[in-house]
């Protein structure tokens, strides 16, 4: 087990540039997401470390050791493909155990560590199967197990879930989770859902255009995204534009947002704001303290646990409030004439224009 | 770079055996094809001369062999068509549990030695063959139909070796026609007869053109059919290249023929390719 | 929705030709049974005598074993150089893999007896004519193109990603081919080299011109002694031929579900 590192990694085709200049460090032990849309570099990193992709330029380390050269065979690492890619020819022992007969491994400590990594996955006794004996949750455990028994130095897995029905894939995450703990393999994880990423790893790696937009943990990804890219990834939040003014944000038609970063851009500087939908609370009377402005209610609909709103704000927005189904604000009809509040301290903004 | 030193490695082997063994052997028959030969004598290599590509065009019976071969391609392309197309239509669109079957006795001729299937033919085929003598012994004729050394025998010996290949082909080509189109159609108050001649058929012109093309190409180099069941006086393309380099020697000759032969196989499988590719296109 | 089944007269038609694909088959075979040395339907007669005739044979026993060893030989040789080329085609560790495989194909669009007197002459001229190694070689050109056809489609069937998990889980290049890539194109390669296999078995064009004294195979035994007239022990070695067929046939389409290759 080690340390992971890719130091200025550059992966370039012709003159395209699908990774730039990208340097990341994970602890051992750690799990790391890449996240971000399709197309972003994220999957073209991982194979980089699995050695499947030559970088263009730049080094990856794995406990210090230079890997950036070594063909995939000599790297000691494991991966989980979006596809499984199990050997349809072999059947689920001989699939674990293929890593382990390359190191050398066998007669009765083969058969132990196959055995012990298929329990690990909770798939004992199906080591005589075939791949297409197996439902699809059964053969990700295969692979899972697959990757784990030779006990790589590096875990990576490339969209591992995104083939199973959604209930399977949140059990696996669970799975998934509790084995990664267990084992303290350092973890590469690459994936387009946020949930996903936020609720597995220690630290999220935000992607876009081969480019690291933000590198911390999911909590801070979350409430303080550094960029408005990330700010607009994650979640579902609603964007507005403004400019400073007395420390607050102007939106037009005197509508006035205090918000807790506004002073720090300076007076009259453009910013870009993002409402969390559960961050804004609906009321029919303004609240005291003057935070709150008024709008009205264009749609409602419920979906079970909450109710969503689309409340018009003065000439130029629309944003989308969600509220317990079971709260006070549930019963509002479209048409109403509403008052926001938002915490002051739950206003992401961000300065917009060149530089920003 | 590594790659490309293993991908010399692991293709250099068959490249070698073909260029030592297929591609120089081949270029070599140019300059024979533009030699002269004089009987008694041999090949000149003194000369230069068109003369044996002329020959084909201009002399009579040259022109007959080719004529011969081409009208052979064509109408054995038409038979086959004709009589594939039901079965493929059978085994792709009949009871399931006949397709299987269907298809091994379909590709069980094809699998089967073509020394085998043309001698078959001529154990039916000859004067004192199967077909002759149970016509005469049912009274229908007294003296035996000559069914061998010419066009009869011909058409149907190479009909029967190259029909698997069109069925093959049009069973591809049916099964590549989605059955809610043809449902769609009906539906809309086509009878089966116009299902098949505005939906089926259309749809599978494809295939129809990829095996009419194999067919064609096969039959006027065939070698083996022609020359067991037209003997050595009824003579195609193929047989007379044979018996220039075997009998006659005139390897000048022979040489313009095998390349009359050869590049008309090749411009036609490739105009068609580029056919197909630009209907591909267009669809 | 009523299915659309092929009517009755279709459905005659098509089984009528199915039967008249399979007429030179029972014919040949009923004549190899037949006690009169002409041949009749029904046979008058029954006997083995022409099998034991072709059995004790000097002449046919060395053709059908100048045959196997020719196609098991080309076969081989084709397997290995062929599957080699295909592969690094498929991976593109060359430029111009288009080209590449339109040579590698390129015997099958040749009429064969064209390809037969290119290679009497160039072996006439190079003074090695008549030697078996040659012949053995022209039947590699002539079968390799079947090879290469089942190779490259087969390769296309795999998922990459399956090569690459060998990769990472510590297999080198080679031993990722072995364990991995060459199992998953198995039956493709089958059926492939059982084309291989039949088209040299009943190669003529080509044969024919290169073949020495010594060398004749079953096909050219058989294509020249009907220049003599209808010869029932050729009746009953085209039997033995048709056996052998049906019953590989059979177990290609066991083994490998073969008529999917065809």
């Amino acid at each position: 087990m080690s340390n992971l590192s890719l130091r200025h990694l550059v992966k370039r085709y012709g003159t395209v540039s699908v990774v730039k200049n990208v340097s990341l460090e994970i602890a051992e032990g750690e799990f790391v997401s890449l996240l971000g849309p399709s197309g972003c570099g994220k999957t073209t990193i991982l194979r980089m470390v699995a050695g499947l992709i030559e970088p263009s330029d730049g080094t990856i380390t794995v406990g210090g050791r230079d890997i950036t050269r070594l063909p995939p065979n000599k790297r000691n690492v494991g991966l989980v493909f979006q596809s499984y890619a199990l050997f349809p020819h072999m059947t689920v022992f001989e699939n674990v155990a293929f890593g382990l007969r390359r190191k050398g491994e066998s007669g009765d400590g083969l058969v132990a560590r196959v055995n012990e990594a298929l329990s690990m996955v909770r798939l004992d006794g199906y080591g005589e199967r075939y791949p297409r004996q197996l439902s699809g949750g059964q053969q990700q455990r295969v692979a899972m197990a697959r990757a784990i028994a030779p006990r790589p130095s590096v875990l990576l897995f490339d969209e591992p879930l995104s083939n199973l029905d959604a209930k399977l894939r949140d059990e696996m995450q669970i799975e998934l989770k509790r084995l990664q703990r267990e084992l303290k393999i350092t973890t590469l994880f690459v994936t387009h859902d946020q949930a996903e990423a936020l609720s597995l790893s220690d630290r999220v790696c935000v992607m876009h255009d081969g480019v690291i937009q933000q590198f911390a943990a999911p909590e801070e990804i979350y409430h303080r995204p550094a960029t408005s890219f990330v700010a607009s990834f994650i979640g579902k939040p609603n964007h507005l534009a403004g400019t400073v003014k007395d420390g607050a944000v102007d939106l037009g038609d005197g509508l006035v947002l205090q918000s807790t970063g506004a002073a720090a851009l300076g007076e009259g500087a453009p910013v870009d704001i993002f409402i969390r939908q559960e961050a804004v609370t609906l009321s029919a009377s303004a609240s005291d303290d003057g935070a709150s402005v008024p709008g009205t209610i264009v749609l409602r609909s419920f979906s079970g646990a909450q109710v969503q709103y689309v409340v018009r704000l003065g000439e130029r927005f629309e944003v989308v409030v969600e509220m317990a189904s079971s709260g006070e604000g549930a019963n509002l009809a479209q048409g109403d004439e509403v008052f926001l509040t938002i915490r002051p301290q739950d206003i992401i903004i961000l300065g917009s224009g060149p530089g920003a | 770079m590594k790659s490309l030193r293993t991908g010399a490695l692991l293709l250099s082997p068959l490249l070698f055996v073909l260029l030592a063994a297929f591609v120089v052997p081949l270029l070599l028959l140019v300059p024979t094809s533009f030699q002269e030969y004089r009987p008694g004598q041999g090949i000149a290599t003194d000369a230069w001369t068109v003369q044996n590509y002329v020959r084909i065009f201009a002399d009579e019976f040259y022109r007959e062999v080719v004529l011969r071969t081409i009208g052979l391609g064509a109408a054995v392309t038409l038979c086959c068509l004709i009589l594939g197309y039901p079965v493929a239509y059978l085994i792709v669109r009949g009871n399931p549990r006949w397709r299987l079957p269907l298809t091994l006795l379909v590709i069980f001729p094809l699998m089967l030695n073509l020394v085998v299937r043309s001698f078959g033919w001529i154990v039916l085929l000859t004067n004192r063959g199967v077909i002759n003598n149970l016509l005469i012994d049912l009274g229908l004729i007294e003296r035996p139909l000559r069914l061998m050394f010419n066009l009869t025998g011909l058409m149907i010996g190479l009909t029967h070796i190259y029909l698997p290949f069109m069925v093959l082909m049009l069973v591809a080509a049916l099964q590549n026609v989605p059955r809610d189109v043809e449902a769609a159609a009906s539906t809309l108050g086509s009878s089966r007869l116009h299902v098949f001649r505005a939906v089926t058929l259309p749809l599978t012109a494809p295939g129809i053109i990829a095996g009419s093309i194999l067919v064609f190409v096969l039959t006027i180099s065939a070698l083996v059919t022609p020359r067991m069941l037209g003997g050595p006086t009824y003579q195609v393309m193929a047989t007379l290249i044979y018996d220039e380099y075997m009998q006659l020697l005139d390897w000048p000759s022979g040489s313009a023929l095998s390349f009359a032969l050869a590049i008309s196989t090749i411009l036609i499988i490739w105009i068609s390719s580029r056919m197909t590719k630009r209907w591909a296109g267009l669809a | 929705m009523n299915e659309q089944r092929p009517g009755l007269a279709v459905s005659s038609l098509a089984l009528l030709v199915i039967l008249f694909l399979q007429i030179p088959v029972i014919v040949v075979m009923l004549a190899s049974f037949s006690e009169t040395s002409y041949l009749t339907i029904p046979p008058q007669g029954w006997t083995l005598k022409w099998f034991e005739a072709v059995l004790t044979d000097r002449t046919y026993i060395d053709a059908i074993k100048n045959s196997l060893i020719l196609a098991v030989g080309s076969t081989v040789i084709s397997l290995v150089l062929g599957v080699a080329a295909s592969y690094a085609i498929f991976r593109k560790m060359m430029p111009g893999s288009e080209a590449l495989t339109s040579l590698l194909m390129a015997p099958l669009i040749i009429p064969s007896v064209v390809i037969g007197v290119a290679l009497l002459q160039y072996f006439t001229l190079v003074g090695m004519r008549g030697s078996f190694f040659v012949l053995l070689i022209a039947h590699v050109v002539i079968t390799v193109p079947y090879i290469v056809r089942s190779a490259l489609a087969s390769l296309s069937g795999i998922d990459l990603a399956v090569e690459e998990a060998a990769r990472v889980l510590g297999a080198n290049g080679f031993t990722t081919f072995r364990l991995v890539t060459l199992p998953l194109i198995k039956p493709g390669l089958v059926a492939g080299a059982l084309f291989s296999f039949v088209t040299s078995m009943e190669n003529v064009p080509v044969t024919i011109f290169l073949a020495g004294p010594r060398d004749t195979t079953l096909p050219i035994l058989i294509f020249t002694s009907v220049e003599m007239g209808v010869n029932p022990s050729v009746a009953a070695v085209s039997t033995l031929l048709i056996i052998a067929t049906a019953a590989v046939l059979l177990a290609a389409e066991r083994w490998t579900g073969f008529h999917r290759f065809v």
